[in-house]
């Protein structure tokens, strides 16, 4: 069964950690990794190239991945979840242009078409183009909720053999979600990004589309 | 501070994330531009720590949406990579077009990269080049990729075969997959960047 948490696991332990901390060190749940498993938006397949449908995708998002507006419509068509656990990231940056207030020109163009205008007349506007790549991104979210700044869509999933009992959920979901600490720290590797990830901040520039012309 | 447009509707343009909601008019385009909503998943300034996996089959790992590429402009990207130690096999990926899996990580003589089987830690880069995509010139495909480990193992390639065309369209998503062949490694890869090159 396929769980999808909101966020980087707040105890920074990337998929590796998360998976010793599950499997190994508090015994939550059974993940599952056969090879010949693979969780896809459409199903549970035989992957390769005789590729084989097993059966449909049991999930559950979490109530925060609902809060934020990420749905389950959310994820495109032909997404691979894979198996195992999976800490995925999404990065978006909108385009914007600034146009003379009013219209959708820039002030080259509104010169050219105007002529010449009192500065003090003009006022100045950031524009957001709503660009083919930005609808579709924008149509995945529930209407109201896509954010429009540039941003990281961090998401934490696990798939497990068999569906969790809901003391397992609610405290794989407090390590991911709530920053639980895990037990036994002294059982995690000390080797460096095994288990645990170097936290590292974006400095808020676009991620994104850098047209060199 | 509240403006107002020239059909006359106020919005707030210094607070519009403070609300989350929408402006109320009759104004579609004005009620468009307050259209700012603060959530969890808007982490500006916020951590941008790596995207990893522990999939032994292929799974999507890092993707770059919101992007406009037209079918005649060429464009180009690179990522960050790494695994861990654990066991003695190695890591694999490949990449996703929109929809269209174009190199599937799933046979060795078929990723964007696989590194070296040595049990180690291990850490490098890739790049890939795609070429317009117009009728007939569908399979450009073009990349490197590189990795060592403390020891001095280098492994190196070049991106070669494909699962599938390019979709001559619009690209929206670029999306980096991967696997890894052993449940005890865990594949990370961070950094990826996208670029579009002028072509006048």
């Amino acid at each position: 069964m396929l769980y999808i948490f909101l966020g980087y696991p707040k105890t920074l332990l990337n998929a590796g950690g998360l998976q010793h901390c599950v499997e190994r060190v508090e015994k939550l749940a059974i993940l599952e990794h056969s090879p010949q498993t693979q969780y896809r938006k459409e199903g549970v397949f035989i992957p390769g190239q005789q590729e084989e449908q097993l059966y449909p995708v049991e999930h559950r998002l979490s109530q925060d991945c609902l809060d934020v507006g990420i749905t389950w419509d959310w994820f495109p068509e032909n997404w691979a979840f894979g198996n195992g656990v999976t800490i995925h990231k999404t990065t978006a940056s909108p385009t914007f242009k600034v146009v003379v207030h009013g219209t959708d020109l820039n002030l080259e163009e509104f010169l050219a078409k105007r002529g010449p205008t009192r500065l003090a007349k003009l006022e100045l506007e950031r524009l957001h183009i709503r660009h083919e790549g930005w609808e579709k991104y924008e149509a995945r979210w529930t209407p109201g909720t896509c954010p429009q700044e540039s941003h990281i869509v961090h998401l934490t999933w696990l798939i497990t053999t068999h569906q969790l009992p809901p003391f397992a959920y609610e405290r794989i979901r407090d390590l991911i979600e709530y920053g639980a600490t895990p037990k036994d720290l002294h059982r995690y590797s000390q080797e460096a990004g095994k288990h645990f990830s170097a936290i590292r901040k974006w400095d808020g520039s676009s991620a994104v589309g850098v047209r060199v012309n | 501070m509240a403006e107002t447009s020239p059909g006359g509707i106020a919005f707030d343009t210094t607070l519009p994330a403070s609300t989350g909601v929408a402006a109320v008019g009759v104004a579609a385009a004005a009620a468009r531009r307050d259209h700012v909503h603060p959530s969890a998943v808007t982490y500006a300034g916020g951590n941008t720590t790596e995207a990893t996996t522990t999939s032994t089959t292929t799974v999507d790992i890092l993707t770059v949406s919101s992007l406009s590429i037209e079918a005649a402009t060429p464009f180009s990207f690179l990522g960050a990579l790494r695994k861990t130690s654990g066991s003695a096999d190695t890591v694999r990926g490949g990449i996703k077009l929109n929809t269209t899996v174009i190199i599937d990580s799933i046979n060795l003589d078929n990723a964007l990269f696989y590194l070296s089987v040595v049990n180690e830690p291990q850490s490098g880069g890739f790049n890939c080049l795609i070429p317009p995509r117009v009728t007939n010139y569908i399979r450009g495909v073009t990349g490197t990729f590189s990795a060592a480990g403390a020891t001095g193992t280098l492994y190196d390639g070049i991106t070669s075969a494909m699962s599938a065309t390019i979709p001559s369209v619009t690209i929206t998503d670029v999306t980096v997959n991967g696997r890894v062949e052993n449940a005890l490694i865990t594949l990370g890869v961070d950094d990826v960047h996208v670029y579009t090159l002028a072509t006048s």
